[in-house]
């Protein structure tokens, strides 16, 4: 089966090792990494979210003006729409991008974060409305007569979608989260369940625990698998390592302007998702795991997102991917610490091992 | 001072006289409709909102990016999303826009409506809420430093967006509504007031009613006036009227067909909104008034919306605008009953009549020395 991979575009340059530069909304910027992406050949990208950022479906429209077939993947928190009208958002742009959209759901994992936006509820109910709210999405996408929906979050009558996704039969849903509440929700409506990149054995965990509760909400598919890393690349091992401690010696120098910015969407240091203290109690049992992912990146900034980083030569980085692949991983979301450049680099020399391995493997596995 | 003139965004071809001909969502349609308002002198399209309806925001941004100088009014009613993130939205809209965005505020006037999307505040409530969403959303606009929010209806902490409006120092806020909720809190609160078509004396008592609650709250200057109509023109009166005539056969056909409505979403009787009420009284005071002004588009829709015609030549119809701008109104607001063919043709032939005569006005007012009134 071919293994999708997904990118991460901005409105502006920034990465961990240096201050962000530009104005926040940099068009000219959007544009040119939208189409490196294309122009690389990844199948999407994802916008992020948080607090205080330009509206993602705002820069998905735009980036997708200036593209031709790459999907978009836009971050979304449950609780400061009406679902039924993130329902048409979303399916308002994937019908004018001729059904590039996808939505990627994040629950909120800090609360401080959360009341920025006027969100008072605790984690787990978080989670509960999460639920409800999907509940309605899909609804809104699919139902043919009016509904009306009766929740502990959300209630309405008689609402029906004059507008339906291109996406027969609906946009598909990304969920992110790594939490027990997480699970249980994102195994009962995830299309695709995301995880940040950790070893190969917890991340083995993580999936059965997703699948798990995708049993128990009596799904007979389970949610496919994305997985999450930072590559660093390099012509031989050794200039890899070099280049993954020249990035982390300036991640450190940079990284109390970077907390700053960090905190204004996470609040803090020590942080209350349980995906970044997963990624601290990785980096915590050692620097190394597995063919080739690294933690120090992450411990240096508190495990703020996707931070563990995958470091060698193309071919080294491609069979730590292929790793993750044998144990059920069919989404790779992937960005670099020089975002726009690692991305052109990733399309030559990296992107195709991985696809020309897969290719093989599936044509040996229909032969035999 | 130069009239400003907003047409309609829409994202199918369906009006009162006509069920849309495709999809309810027809991209192409979208794009020459808009195409046509640039090219064809208007400022600015309204994307409009209803509890089924596309996304205006996501519809305006597909249009952003294919045209260059149209401005964008986009309908925003503040049930259906957190003030702070409507906040960003927009200002980022203007960022991909290059600054052309004005934000429509619409505080819903049917509780059933507002109850598709969740919403069960009374009338007044609403009012309320809207006002409160008005000032977070222009506080979040212009604050570079984090801040706090405790109102009746939100409440939040800590909040500063990275992403500023290109307009500076904000995008203007338009209002509508017709109830003294809503003079109150427009009256307060917005840059431009927005009236549906009435009689010129009804009109300028609104206008009134909106100025008495400006200064009530305290504000020194006055919003701008906005009133909306249906041109109705054609190269003779004779055939306007006709034309006319033929319209409103249309929508009653269709309004008989449909069992008393023009689709499921709104009935025609006994409206709650005091805008639609208003409509309706007048239509059953009578079918003409002043230079123009037909209300039997408005009587035959159960006054839903904007629905009140300029008959006439477009000679005429450019006079009966004129009469309104006396009045001190500001933008007008029109679109036809097809939509595309009439924003074409109303566009090319009525709005260079009004620009001309207005700027004929100034100069001379300038050369008397007086500002213009």
């Amino acid at each position: 089966m071919p293994v999708e991979f997904i990118g991460m575009i901005s409105t502006q340059d920034q990465s961990e090792t240096r201050p962000s530069s530009g104005p926040a909304i940099d068009k000219d910027y959007v544009r040119r990494f939208a189409r490196a992406h294309e122009d690389a050949g990844f199948d999407r990208v994802l916008i992020g979210y948080n607090s205080s950022q330009p509206d993602g479906t705002q820069v998905a429209a735009y980036a997708a003006a200036h593209t031709e077939r790459l999907g978009f993947l836009v971050a979304h928190r449950p609780g400061f729409m009406a679902p039924t009208l993130a329902a048409r958002t979303f399916a308002t742009l994937d019908q004018f991008t001729g059904g590039r959209a996808a939505v990627h759901v994040i629950t909120g994992g800090n609360d401080a974060e959360q009341r920025r936006d006027g969100d008072y509820l605790p984690k787990d109910e978080r989670y509960d409305r999460t639920d409800e709210y999907l509940d309605v999405l899909k609804q809104a996408w699919t139902s043919e007569a009016p509904f009306g929906y009766h929740g502990r979050y959300y209630r309405f009558e008689d609402f029906h979608a004059d507008v339906r996704p291109a996406q027969q039969p609906r946009i598909p849903l990304y969920f992110g989260g790594s939490s027990e509440a997480a699970y249980r929700v994102g195994g009962k409506h995830a299309d695709v369940f995301a995880l940040w990149g950790e070893p190969l054995a917890e991340t083995a965990e993580q999936i059965a625990s997703v699948r798990a509760a995708a049993v128990a909400a009596g799904r007979t598919e389970p949610p496919r698998i994305s997985v999450s890393f930072r590559p660093i690349l390099g012509a031989t091992e050794e200039l890899a390592w070099e280049r993954a401690h020249r990035i982390l010696a300036a991640t450190r120098a940079n990284v109390e302007p970077f907390r700053r910015v960090w905190r204004r969407a996470v609040g803090g240091n020590e942080p209350q998702n349980r995906g970044s203290q997963r990624l601290l109690a990785a980096a915590e049992k050692g620097e190394l795991h597995d063919r080739a992912l690294w933690t120090p990146l992450a411990a240096a900034t508190g495990a703020a997102g996707n931070s563990t980083a995958l470091v060698g030569t193309p071919d080294t980085v491609a069979q730590a991917l292929l790793d993750y692949v044998g144990i059920g991983v069919s989404t790779l979301l992937i960005r670099g610490y020089d975002p726009y450049d690692d991305a052109v680099e990733y399309g030559q020399a990296l992107l195709p091992l991985v696809r020309d391995e897969i290719a093989r493997r599936d044509a040996l596995s229909s032969v035999s | 001072m130069p009239v400003e003139f907003l047409g309609i965004a829409a994202t199918s071809d369906g009006s009162e006289i006509a069920a849309r001909s495709g999809a309810s969502f027809d991209k192409e349609y979208t794009l020459r409709l808009a195409r046509a308002h640039e090219e064809n002198g208007w400022d600015r399209v309204l994307f409009a909102y209803g509890s089924g309806s596309p996304d205006p925001n996501a519809a305006a941004a597909y249009i952003a990016s294919r045209t260059s100088t149209l401005q964008l009014l986009l309908a925003h009613r503040p049930n259906v999303s957190y003030p702070t993130f409507a906040a960003k939205t927009f200002a980022t809209i203007d960022q991909i826009s290059d600054g052309r965005v004005t934000v429509h505020f619409i505080t819903g006037g049917t509780d059933h409506e507002q109850q598709r999307e969740g919403d069960y505040l009374t009338h007044d409530e609403r009012y309320g809420r809207t006002r409160e969403c008005m000032q977070i959303i222009r506080r979040a606009w212009t604050s570079h430093e984090p801040f706090d929010y405790e109102g009746a209806h939100y409440r939040f902490a800590d909040f500063v967006s990275d992403v500023f409006p290109v307009q500076q120092p904000r995008p203007r806020l338009s209002f509508g509504g017709s109830s003294p909720a809503a003079y109150q809190t427009g009256g307060a609160e917005a840059d431009i007031y927005c009236l549906w078509g009435e009689p010129l004396a009804s009109t300028a008592e609104q206008i009134e009613s909106v100025k008495a609650a400006a200064k009530a709250a305290g504000r020194d200057d006055f919003p701008k006036i906005q009133v909306a109509f249906r041109p109705i023109i054609a190269p003779t009166e004779e055939k306007a009227w006709e034309k006319a005539h033929d319209i409103v056969d249309r929508i009653e056909d269709r309004v008989a067909a449909g069992g008393g409505a023009l689709s499921r979403r709104r009935s025609l009787k006994n409206p709650e909104n005091a805008g639609s009420q208003r409509l309706i009284a007048i239509a059953a005071e009578g079918d003409r008034f002043d230079r123009a002004l037909w209300t039997r588009t408005a009587a035959a829709t159960g006054g839903a919306g904007n629905s009140n015609a300029l008959v006439g030549t477009p000679e005429t119809v450019a006079q009966a605008i004129l009469d309104y701008i006396d009045l001190g109104v500001d933008i007008i607001s029109m679109r036809g009953y097809d939509l595309l063919a009439d924003a074409i043709d109303v566009g090319r032939q009525v709005l260079p009549l009004v620009r001309e005569e207005v700027a004929k006005r100034d100069r001379a007012a300038a050369k008397a020395g007086s500002p213009a009134a």
